[in-house]
Parts: C-alpha cells; sequence; structure tokens
C-alpha cells in the first residue's frame, strides 16, 4: 500500500507543476472510483468475472478523458478508439503491477461527441497540455528511455526467475514514463489533427486525419514492440486469449475478408504469485472491457464511412497482430472461407461459421455455473437435441445455478440472479441459438422473478424459484405431452399406416402409449442420411414393441400411397400458423397433399413462438457442412471442398410448413387448425402475464 | 325416301341388335340407305344421307354419336376423287369403303377394352357414371383376364341408367355397388380411378357425356384420382364449345324434349366436360390415331 | 402386322447367345450408362438381322421381334433396349413400305391409310427383295443420332441457362452436367441436392466445381427449404413415358411437387432414345426396389427388427413437368404422344 501510494506521488510530483493536497487527492480518487465503478457496471457482458463489489482502494485510476473539444464525430471516435487500444498496450505492458495506471474513458459508447468538462478532464488537459510541450522539447530523450527499457527487458529476461521488485518497479516506472510520453504525443498529434479536422473540408480532413493517423501508428507500434519485449517474459495467455476472442467478434462483424489470424498460443507460466495472477485478471478484464468499447466505436466508425474505418482498422489490425504477444506465435490460417461472394449468399445474415474450433474459445470466466458450462457445450456439440430435451436441460442447468447462487451483500435477490441469468445466458447462446421452448421458458423464469417480493429471503426465493421451474417441467411438458398423446390416439384406428419423420421425443410417447393402449397400427419411420435422428426414434420405437419400418426420405413418394396418416412434431409454431421444424418435414407434408393423406402436427403450447417466418431463408441454423460427407467412405471426393472455391456444403438445420399443408395441430387444449396459433398464443400470454 | 323409314330402319337396327352402339347402327342406317335407295348422280345421294342424318336425329336417341359418326362416315366415302365412268362404280366403291368402315368400328370396342387392361389392377376400386358400352366391355375383358376388382356405379338419373349397368355387372360376377349420384364427393376418397365412357368428343379435347359427369371429374382431380375416358374414336367431333352453354342444343337435350319447347328451365340430358382447362389426369383411348388434331 | 399375329420363330444359337451375353452385360454393370446400352442394343440387332437366314421383311420382323421379348423378359425395367428395338421394327416397316410404294408418313391404320390402301391392306411383302442393306443404313442413322443426341441436346443449354440463376438439378445425371457446362458464359449456380446414391452427387459436385460451376451440395431433406430461391429445376431421367409422365430416380417426385407449390418450372432432359410408348398404369409398375442398405446400413441393431425399403425409381406425373428437351427440340408433355409416333409403330407398343 505504500509502495504504491509512494509511486503515485512520484508520478504526480514528477508531471505536475502544482501538488495536489491531501484532500484534492482525495476527492480526485473518489471520483475515479465513482466513474470507474459505472464503467464497469455497464459492461457486465465483459466483465463477467468480476464480483459485485467495489474495487478496493488499492487501485488508482487515472481519467483520460478525450481531451480536445471535438465536433466531429468521426474523429472523436477514432481518438476513443486509439485511446482505448492505448489503454490496452498500457496495461499490457504492465501487468504485474497492482497498481497500474488503468485508462478507462469517461464515456463508453455513444456520447463520444462530447467531453464531460470535469474537474478532473480540465487537469488532465491542463496536464496533458504541459506534458505535450515538454515532450516536444524532449525529443531525443523518448529514444533513450525506449534504449533503456529494452536493455532492462534483456537484463529482465536473464534475471527471469528472480524479478526483485525494485527492477520491477523501476521497469514499471520507466514504462509509465515513457507510455505517457507516448500518450502526450499523440495527444498533441491529435489536437493538431482536430485542428486540421475543424475546418470544413471533409476531403482535407480526412487526409490530414491519414497523415497523423499513421503517425500515430508507428508511435503505437514502437510502444508495442517495446511491452511485446517486457511481455515475453510473463506471457499472459489467458489475457490474449480474451483479447482474442474479443477482437475475433470484432472482426467478424466488421472485416468480412479473410485475415490470416493466430491461433494457439503456448501457456507459459512462470511460477507467478497468486497476487500476480489476480493483477492478470484485473488487466484481462479491463482490457476485455476496453476491447469491448473499441469493438462498439469500431462498429460506429464503420457504419458512418467505410474510407475512414478502413485506416483504422489498418492500424487496428497491425496492433492486434503485433499484440498478440507469444514467444512462437503459431499462425494458423484460419480457415476463414467466408461463406459471401461466390458461395451461398443467402445465409450471410446468419452466417455462423461451425468451427469446431470456437468450442476451445470459450471465455473462461470462472463466475458460471459448472452446470451452465456443462450445458453450453452439449448444445453446441449436440449432444442435447429436440425442442423438449433443451428445454428441461435448460431448466435443470438454472435449477442448479439458483441453488449454488450465492447472493452478495447489499443486492436485491432478482438483481443479482437476474444479472447472473443474463450472464449464462449469453454463453449459452452463443453456444447455439435458442429454440422457441427456451426462450419461452426463459420468460417464465423471468415472470416469476419479477413475481418475488422485494425483501424475500433468499432460501425461500430459492425454494420458490426451483419449485417454479419444476411445476413449468410438469404441467407444459409432462401434462401437455399425456393431454397430447390422448387426443392423438383417438385418431390412429386399427390398421393404420402412421408415417413420421425424423424424431420428437413427443412423438414418440404418442405413439409408443398408442401401442400401449392397444392400436394395432404400423409406423413407418423416415430419416435422412445427414441427421441419425430418425434412426433414434426408430431404436426408442422398437423398444417400445411398435412393427416398424425404414425409409430413405427419397423413398416418400414410394411408400405415401399406403400411409393413412402423417404425424409430424415440430420445433416451434409460428404466429402465422406456420411450422418450424427439422429440415425435410416440408418435403414430408408436400407429399403427403400429394396424395391427399391427412398431416397432423403434435406441439404442446409453449412452444408457441411470436415469431414470423414464410420460409426457410429468414431464420435458420446452418449445421456442419462436414456431415454432408460421408464417413464411412475414405475416398470422398468432398473431403478437401474447403480449399475449392467453387464449391460449397450446405447443411439446413429448419425448415418452415406452411399451414395450408398441415390439416391440424394437437395441443393440449385442442386440436386447431394451424392458423389458429395467434390465438392460442395471445391466451397464453394473458395466462401467465409475459 | 321418307324420313319416317329412315327412322324406322334406325330403330329397328337399335332394338335388334342390343349391344350396338348408337354411332354404328346410324352408319349401319347410311348403309341401308345407300344399298335400298336408288339414285342417279353422287348430288342426289348426298341429299337422301343428309336427310337420313336429320331423320336420325329426331329419333329420341344421343345424337352426339350419331352426328360425329355420321360426319365421319361421309368424309371417309367420300375422301378420295372418284374418278370413275359411272355412277354405279361409284356406289359400289363407296359401299365397300362403308363396309370397310363399319367393320373397322366393330372392332373398336374389343381393341378399346384390351387396351384398357392394363389400368384395372387386381384388387382396385372403380367409380363409373351411368351405362357406357365400352366400359362395361372393359370390364367384362378384365373380368376374363381373371382380375379381381369392385366398382361404384352411379344411379345416374333421370333415366336410371345406371341400374341396368349394375344388373349387367352383377350378372358377369363383378362385385358392383350402386350409389346415388350425390354420393360421388363421399365415396371419391375411397376408390382407386374413376372410367367413364363419352358420348362425344370436343375438338377442344374436352368430352360430352351424361350429366353428372362433370362434378365426378371435379372431386376426382380434387382428390387426384386418375380419370379413364373409354371410347371409340368416331365420337370425335368438331365442334369447340366454349362453355356449357355453348354446346349445341340438340347435344344436351333429346329431340322430343326440343320440340316440346319445355327445356327453358329442364336439366339437359347431358353435359359437358372439359377435362383439358381442369384436369390433367385424363387418358384417352382411340382406337385410331389421332388424326384429327 | 399386329404383334399378336405370326408365329415367334425360334433365333439360331448365335442370336441367343449374343442376346446373353447382352443381358449379363448390362445385369453385372459392365454396361452402364442409357447411351452406352442404346447403342449396344442396336448393334447387337444389326448383328442379328446381318445374320439373318431369310432376308424378306417378315422374317427379319419376327426375328427382331424375338429378340425384343427375350430382352424385355429379362430386363424388364431396361426401358431403353425395348425402345431401341422397337425403332429398328419401325426401319424395317418403314423399308417395307418404301418398297410395297406406300406413304409410310401415317403409320398405323389409320382411316386415310385405310382408304388409300384399300385393296391392298394386308401387305404381301416382295420376299425378293433383300432389306438388310437399307435397314443397314437406317441403322446407321440411327447410331448416328443416338452419338449426336448429347450435344444436340446440350447445344439448347445457352437458351435455358443464364447467368446468375440459381438451377436446381437432382440426384447425379452426366447429361444434365454436360448441359450446365454446355452453357458457356452463361454461369449460372448450381443447387445440387444428393440422390439416393450420394457418391454419385459428390462426384458430380466435385467435377463441375472444378470446371468452374458454383456448386452447392445438400442433403436431400432440404429441396421444400430452398426451393423458394430456386430459379429452374432441371433433371435427367430414366425413361420418359407416354402422356408426358417421368420415371425417374427416387425421390425425384418430392422435388417437382416442391417446384409445382412455388411454381419453378420443370425442366427434363430427355433424348428420343428415351422415349417410351408404354404408360405406367400402376405407379409402381417400372419400379424395383434397390438394396436397402443405401437406406439404412446392416451394421445398426433396428435393422434386424424393421423392414427397410430402399425405390429405385419415382413417377412424376405429367402435370409436374413443364418442359421437355428433346434432340429435337423443346416439347411439353403433351405433345410427347407426337414424337411417339414419328418415332414408333403403334404395332410395335407392345413386342
Amino acid at each position: 500500500m505504500e509502495g504504491q501510494h509512494k509511486l503515485f506521488n512520484n508520478y504526480l510530483r514528477a508531471h505536475c507543476k502544482t501538488k495536489l493536497t491531501a484532500s484534492q487527492r482525495r476527492r480526485l480518487r473518489r471520483k475515479t472510483l465513482k466513474s470507474s465503478k459505472d464503467c464497469k457496471s455497464k459492461d457486465t457482458e465483459v466483465c463477467n468475472g468480476k464480483k459485485n463489489h467495489i474495487v478496493p482502494n488499492g487501485e488508482l485510476y487515472l481519467n483520460v478523458s478525450p481531451i480536445l473539444p471535438l465536433n466531429i464525430i468521426n474523429s472523436s471516435n477514432k481518438i476513443v478508439e486509439l485511446n482505448t487500444k492505448l489503454c490496452d498496450t498500457l496495461n499490457c505492458s504492465s501487468p504485474l503491477t497492482k497498481n497500474k495506471i488503468v485508462v478507462s474513458n469517461m464515456e463508453p459508447s455513444s456520447e463520444a461527441g462530447l467531453s464531460l468538462k470535469s474537474r478532473d478532464d480540465v487537469k488532465a488537459a491542463r496536464e496533458a497540455k504541459k506534458l505535450a510541450k515538454q515532450a516536444k522539447k524532449k525529443g531525443t530523450t523518448e529514444i533513450q528511455t525506449k534504449s533503456e527499457t529494452q536493455k532492462l527487458t534483456t537484463q529482465k529476461g536473464q534475471d527471469l526467475k528472480n524479478p526483485s521488485v525494485d527492477e520491477v518497479d523501476r521497469a514499471e516506472k520507466e514504462n509509465k514514463e515513457k507510455s505517457l510520453h507516448m500518450i502526450k504525443e499523440i495527444k498533441s498529434k491529435l489536437s493538431d489533427a482536430v485542428v486540421h479536422a475543424s475546418s470544413k473540408d471533409v476531403s482535407n480532413v480526412t487526409v490530414a486525419e491519414n497523415l497523423t493517423v499513421n503517425d500515430v501508428v508507428n508511435t503505437l507500434k514502437d510502444i508495442v514492440n517495446v511491452a511485446k519485449n517486457v511481455e515475453s517474459v510473463t506471457a499472459i495467455v489467458k489475457a490474449m486469449d480474451v483479447q482474442k476472442q474479443v477482437k475475433n467478434e470484432v472482426k467478424k462483424q466488421t472485416i468480412n475478408e479473410k485475415t490470416p489470424d493466430v491461433g494457439e498460443k503456448k501457456m507459459e507460466s512462470d511460477g507467478k504469485s497468486k497476487a500476480e495472477l489476480k493483477a492478470e485478471r484485473r488487466a484481462k478484464q479491463e482490457a476485455q472491457r476496453a476491447a469491448k468499447q473499441a469493438q462498439q466505436q469500431a462498429k460506429e466508425v464503420q457504419q458512418k464511412s467505410n474510407v475512414k474505418t478502413e485506416q483504422i482498422k489498418e492500424p487496428g489490425k497491425k496492433e492486434d497482430v503485433a499484440k498478440e504477444k507469444s514467444p512462437k506465435p503459431k499462425l494458423i490460417e484460419k480457415k476463414v472461407k467466408s461463406q459471401s461472394s461466390q458461395k451461398c449468399n443467402w445465409f450471410q445474415h446468419l452466417h455462423t461459421e461451425h468451427d469446431k474450433e470456437a468450442l476451445r474459445d470459450l471465455a473462461i470466466n470462472s463466475n458460471l455455473h459448472p452446470a451452465v458450462i456443462k450445458l453450453g457445450v452439449q448444445l453446441a456439440s449436440h449432444v442435447v437435441t429436440g425442442s423438449n430435451a433443451r428445454c428441461i436441460a435448460l431448466l435443470d442447468a438454472l435449477k442448479k445455478m439458483v441453488r449454488d447462487y450465492s447472493l452478495p451483500a447489499k443486492t436485491e435477490f432478482a438483481r443479482g440472479l437476474e444479472a447472473q441469468l443474463a450472464a449464462s445466458l449469453s454463453f449459452l447462446w452463443r453456444m447455439r441459438a435458442p429454440s422457441a421452448s427456451q426462450v419461452n421458458a426463459i420468460k417464465h423464469f423471468r415472470h416469476q422473478l419479477t413475481q418475488l417480493p422485494n425483501n424475500v429471503d433468499e432460501f425461500d426465493a430459492k425454494k420458490k424459484l426451483q419449485e417454479e421451474m419444476d411445476r413449468y417441467i410438469r404441467e407444459q411438458i409432462d401434462m401437455a405431452g399425456e393431454a397430447i398423446s390422448i387426443a392423438v390416439r383417438n385418431k390412429i384406428s386399427n390398421g393404420d399406416n402412421i408415417l413420421t419423420y425424423g424424431c420428437s421425443s413427443l412423438i414418440e410417447r404418442i405413439l409408443r402409449e398408442s401401442h400401449e393402449a392397444g392400436v394395432q397400427y404400423r409406423a413407418v419411420v423416415v430419416g435422412n442420411r445427414v441427421s441419425h435422428s430418425a434412426r433414434e426414434m426408430l431404436r426408442r420405437l422398437i423398444a417400445a414393441g411398435v412393427s416398424c419400418s425404414y425409409v430413405d426420405i427419397s423413398a416418400l413418394s414410394f411408400v405415401m400411397k399406403s400411409i393413412n396418416k402423417v404425424l409430424l412434431g415440430a420445433n416451434a409454431l409460428l404466429v402465422n400458423g406456420s411450422v418450424l421444424g427439422a429440415v425435410g418435414t416440408l418435403q414430408a407434408a408436400l407429399v403427403a397433399r400429394a396424395h391427399n393423406v391427412p398431416v397432423l402436427v403434435a406441439c404442446e403450447t409453449h412452444k408457441f413462438s411470436d415469431r414470423v417466418q414464410t420460409d426457410a431463408f429468414v431464420y435458420n441454423e446452418i449445421g456442419d457442412p462436414e456431415a454432408l460427407i460421408d464417413k464411412s467412405d475414405e475416398n470422398s471426393l468432398l473431403k478437401d471442398w474447403r480449399s475449392n472455391p467453387n464449391l460449397n456444403l450446405l447443411n439446413l438445420t429448419y425448415d418452415v410448413t406452411p399451414a395450408s399443408l398441415v390439416t391440424a395441430v394437437v395441443t393440449e387444449l385442442a386440436i386447431l387448425p394451424c392458423t389458429s396459433a395467434p390465438v392460442v398464443l395471445r391466451f397464453k400470454t394473458s395466462e401467465y402475464g409475459m | 325416301m321418307k324420313k319416317e323409314e329412315v327412322q324406322e330402319i334406325f330403330l329397328k337396327i337399335l332394338r335388334e341388335e342390343e349391344d350396338v352402339s348408337v354411332g354404328v347402327a346410324a352408319i349401319k342406317t347410311l348403309l341401308t340407305v345407300i344399298e335400298n335407295y336408288k339414285v342417279a348422280t353422287v348430288r342426289e345421294l348426298d341429299l337422301n344421307l343428309q336427310l337420313a342424318v336429320d331423320a336420325m336425329r329426331h329419333c329420341d336417341q344421343p345424337v352426339t354419336a350419331i352426328s360425329s359418326g355420321c360426319e365421319l362416315f361421309m368424309r371417309f366415302i367420300t375422301f378420295a376423287k372418284l374418278d370413275v365412268k359411272s355412277f354405279e362404280e361409284c356406289e359400289q366403291i363407296m359401299l365397300q369403303r362403308g363396309r370397310i368402315f363399319l367393320d373397322t368400328l366393330l372392332e373398336a370396342r374389343g381393341k378399346v377394352a384390351k387396351q384398357s387392361l392394363p389400368f384395372i389392377s387386381d384388387g382396385c376400386k372403380i367409380l363409373t357414371h351411368s351405362r357406357s358400352r365400352v366400359v362395361l366391355a372393359a370390364m367384362l375383358e378384365a373380368v376374363k383376364a381373371n382380375k379381381r376388382f369392385q366398382v361404384f356405379v352411379t344411379y345416374s338419373s333421370p333415366d336410371n341408367s345406371g341400374k341396368r349397368m349394375h344388373k349387367e355387372l352383377v350378372a358377369a360376377g363383378i362385385e358392383a355397388t350402386l350409389i346415388l349420384d350425390s354420393a360421388v364427393g363421399y365415396i371419391m376418397e375411397q376408390v382407386d380411378i374413376v372410367m367413364i365412357g363419352a358420348e362425344g368428343i370436343t375438338e377442344s379435347g374436352g368430352i360430352i357425356n351424361k350429366i353428372g359427369t362433370y362434378c365426378l371429374a371435379m372431386s376426382a382431380s380434387e382428390l387426384k384420382r386418375p380419370v379413364y375416358v373409354l371410347t371409340e374414336s368416331f365420337k370425335f367431333s368438331r365442334i369447340y364449345p366454349l362453355n356449357q352453354q355453348d354446346i349445341p342444343i340438340e347435344f344436351k337435350y333429346l329431340s322430343s324434349v326440343i320440340a316440346s319447347g319445355g327445356f327453358g328451365e329442364a336439366t339437359p340430358f347431358s353435359g359437358l366436360y372439359t377435362p383439358c382447362i381442369h384436369y390433367s389426369t385424363l387418358y384417352r383411348f382411340g382406337h385410331f390415331d389421332t388424326f384429327r388434331r | 402386322m399386329s404383334p399378336l399375329e405370326g408365329n415367334l420363330q425360334d433365333l439360331d444359337e448365335k442370336s441367343i447367345e449374343n442376346i446373353v451375353k447382352f443381358v449379363s452385360d448390362i445385369r453385372t454393370g459392365k454396361l452402364q450408362g442409357s447411351n452406352k446400352i442404346a447403342v449396344a442394343t442396336v448393334t447387337l440387332l444389326e448383328q442379328i438381322i446381318t445374320d439373318a437366314s431369310n432376308t424378306s421383311a417378315l422374317f427379319l420382323v419376327n426375328a427382331v421381334r424375338a429378340t425384343g421379348r427375350r430382352i424385355t423378359k429379362a430386363l424388364p425395367h431396361e426401358l431403353i433396349a425395348a425402345n431401341m428395338v422397337r425403332r429398328v421394327l419401325r426401319a424395317i416397316r418403314d423399308e417395307q413400305r418404301a418398297l410395297a410404294n406406300q406413304s409410310s408418313e401415317y403409320s398405323g391404320d389409320s382411316l386415310q391409310r385405310l382408304v388409300l390402301a384399300a385393296p391392298s391392306r394386308r401387305a404381301t411383302l416382295p420376299s425378293h427383295h433383300d432389306l438388310r442393306e437399307p435397314i443397314r443404313d437406317h441403322i446407321a442413322e440411327l447410331l448416328g443420332e443416338l452419338e449426336a443426341s448429347t450435344s444436340a441436346i446440350c447445344g439448347q443449354a445457352k437458351e435455358h441457362i443464364h447467368t446468375d440463376e440459381l438451377i436446381l438439378t437432382y440426384g447425379s445425371s452426366n447429361l444434365v452436367e454436360k448441359f450446365l457446362k454446355a452453357s458457356g458464359t452463361n454461369k449460372p449456380k448450381l443447387l445440387l441436392v444428393e440422390g439416393p446414391q450420394h457418391s454419385e452427387s459428390a462426384a458430380m459436385a466435385t467435377r463441375l466445381s472444378s470446371q468452374g460451376v458454383s456448386v452447392t451440395l445438400v442433403n436431400g431433406a432440404a429441396v421444400g427449404a430452398l426451393m423458394p430461391r430456386v430459379n429452374k429445376v432441371v433433371i435427367g431421367v430414366r425413361s420418359t413415358l407416354a402422356g408426358g409422365a417421368v420415371l425417374g430416380e427416387a425421390g425425384l417426385l418430392a422435388v417437382t411437387t416442391a417446384a409445382r407449390h412455388y411454381s419453378v418450372p420443370v425442366v427434363v432432359l430427355s433424348p428420343l432414345y428415351k422415349l417410351s410408348p408404354l404408360h405406367s398404369c400402376d405407379h409402381t409398375h417400372f419400379n424395383a426396389l434397390a438394396p436397402p442398405y443405401t437406406a439404412m446400413p446392416y451394421m445398426s441393431g433396428e435393422s434386424a427388427l424393421t423392414q427397410v425399403y430402399a425405390p429405385m425409381c419415382d413417377f412424376v406425373p405429367p402435370d409436374h413437368v413443364t418442359l421437355f428437351i428433346t434432340n429435337l427440340g423443346g416439347s411439353s408433355p403433351s405433345y410427347i404422344y407426337r414424337l411417339l409416333s414419328e418415332l414408333y409403330d403403334p404395332n410395335d407398343y407392345q413386342i
């Protein structure tokens, strides 16, 4: 604690002409703490790992706001972005310290154009101007400090095992000085830029900005190189992973070209102490937050002008590449075979590159409940499939989460849990997009959460929530299934041939119970080569003793002549009456209609969604294209389809059957025509108050 | 030659030969006319034949077949240039051709029945409308080929000719059921194919048949059942009706009804059925190649 | 001469041997591909005609018909072989009529023919004419037509395929592949739907994509989902039946039903040798079941307790097809009967 104070005072003394009194210092500290807390609470997504308690006093923050009164939003955004990137470098460059200088922006996302005229800002501005003047004079000293730090780092490299505090402190101080010099320089240059920019001519602005930006880029590069060397000693892999993931998201959304991306990095841990690890984690979280801001600003910038973003992207990219620190960076050519340009552009809006590596890039957040993480992995790897199964698994995981949730002090139960829930859900939805049943279950859960009285006891609340979830599963899935089963059983006559497509737990239940009730019928299961769900269904039906036949989907018209009824399951029922089901359902319905065979869709009301969809393009999930390749055939010609720019494999997950092709929908409420879906939805909303 | 004489010959043929179709009977009548009523010039012969045809039209028999059959006959016998010396020779040639024509026609029904065999599969259910000799012949042929099938016949009011068809089918050992005309929609989902005859086939590809065929064909089309029309090719007529109202009156009503003037509100005896516009599952059998198209 | 008349004579040993070899080649798969089978049939018939002892038309017709009966009995699903037999029969009859100075424009017992040929309807054939030479000429013509049929069809590709059109095709067909390649500068985008033989589809996809055509391969279940974006469906078939119906790969009916539902035109590439004058009365008449492991592998446990079906063909009714592209150009399904009357003699519809 003492050392920190000392350092801080040293710093202030070195760079401020006026001495700050103790009270002034305190005020400064308080203000910065408050602002940083606000920032943190906003970025809960990024800073997931943070516990909801106030940052200890040990850390000091210096606000560096966008100094210049900027009218031009573009440039200000860029500057802010640069600032944040700068912050990142600073953070990375000094990870070991407990008292890092965390440079945080006052305006996180949208208010980039305005500058908060707080006392601190003005002071900082004044300081900065002075620093700038000094920097102009001391142009050469920069180089000296650089070389000094380099020598230091080489020394440091040798003394890897036992870094002494003094050395660290010195190195850090010098780093700090250097970085501050950098900041001064940048700011001066930016001020020039803004002076130029204030002239109305836009083209000039861009040119001027270009120049200055390039200069800035160069200086940043220098910083980065130095920092790199420092970092090589204590590579923080986790932080980099996080950054990389965040950067990946940024890239995916902003850059639509093939970009070489750095793949794995080797973990290097050099016997860090606990405190160091903690500091690393903090740094990483800060970096996350800053990067998140950078990402948002980058998005905005891109939306405004492509040309300008090109320029920014370049330095950003280079920075990223340079920042990816590791002794031996393994540059794995990430196969970003983006499905734009030549390939199927239809699904660009849903493009989720099904990449098994994405599973490895999990944001390793220690705050997610292990059950949630387990569920996420299960969902992503399609271990848990099927609308009902996913819903039940989700509620199960949430129950465990609720049970183990420890309420932090001074937080309301509902709010705290809501935050935790939001975090878990965002993780899960990243693993796999939610189905309608899951969405409705979450709505119901949230509704229950809001129904809890304000000052409820934690134990009671948890108990109530768990009971509610159990009740939901029991009522909406179990009992509904029973009701539907009975309703459909009345429609199956003896001697019928019933056709079903793919796998549905509800249909399986119906058929099994009908068989147990003594109805004599034959089930024809239709499957397709890619998904093995139909075979799973077949297995279950045989185990239940139902007499079955199996055909591939190409044989639909061959068997349809002898079919009496078609029974289909659904993933969701949309508001316009269409049925969202496994791909191939539409085909079964079409051929059934062509042969005048009635089509029944069995769907519990909890799967009724309030989305609308006319065809399978509006919303869909792209499955693993590798599934199309025949695994049993070693010499499959499709093995290297990725290297072929003209060849593309497409594996859809869902398709939409219009209401005109469906004879009836069987729900637990009644047997309805498909077009009555919105009526049921309204009824449900009123019942559950959602 | 008097009208009544022609009519008498015509009706006599119809009475005596049970199974002869109206068109064939008409052609036979015309042949008899040529043979019996001697004339001196081609023009006179022509006039005679036209008179005969006219007479036959007023016999309360379905006019469609008569008119198309006779027209074909006339075309046939006067087809080539008759570059002969005397009228007698010409007459002889005409007679000869006429007889050939008749012979071919008489075989027609048998050929159609044989051709339609593969369409009647074992265990199938057939729906038919009113009484058609060709359809009957086809079914009898199928029985001979040892096929087992089930037939639904409509009563087909007002003359209940379906009842007669039912009787004949049962006599042949076929499992036949008589159903109401209005029950066609109900029964359609149980049948496999629909087989009907035709009075006449129009230029547009439609057929003229007993009233009630149109509804039957519409409901078959809706339920995607194939409709097979069995007909000899002398029933091809040259008319091109645009809608139901556009059919010549004598095709629709019996001549007596027309004569009495009471057809304003009555429903026609025969109606038009247009497969080309509505239904695509029409397969047409002709004995001859459709050289008209 | 109606097919039910005339004695079915026994062919001589050599001919029977040739027929047996031909049938076994097809059955064992040595002879594959519709064009090859057609050419092989015609060559076989030529051989038989050349070896015939009696050169009268009647004898030749009977010989060819006997061959045809044997072939159809052995290979009931090879409609192409039967078609070639009919073509050769027609060639013989044409020659015979030409010799007897009769107009061969209208085949069959049309009324006009009746009138014109009234006195001598049953042709008494001058037996001293050696018909073999002219028949061989006909056969050579026929072989030439067979060889040129692919290029004739592909020559029409540019009219029907345009740049950036999304074409859907089902299963694997050599003819469709060549058709698409022949589109030349018009670069369509191809959506290839896997048929029941997915390895063939995969091979076709790789071949086409290496030729520069942009190909997206999808599973057979996704046809309905993707059909709204498709501009045209282009398919190759096993055989075209009378009335404009079509026999294709299993699963084709689902594709054409979806196309009809979304009003997407369906273009069928059908060279003339695939035109068969038969009706498919019962839609399963020409169908056969493929070995069931294509649907479900033998190794799975459930296969012991279920019945697995894997049909080979699908019947598509004429109202699902928009256009037939043949050697002679495009035609609608209702015009197929006319082409049939030009190619075959109605007496030969039933061999």
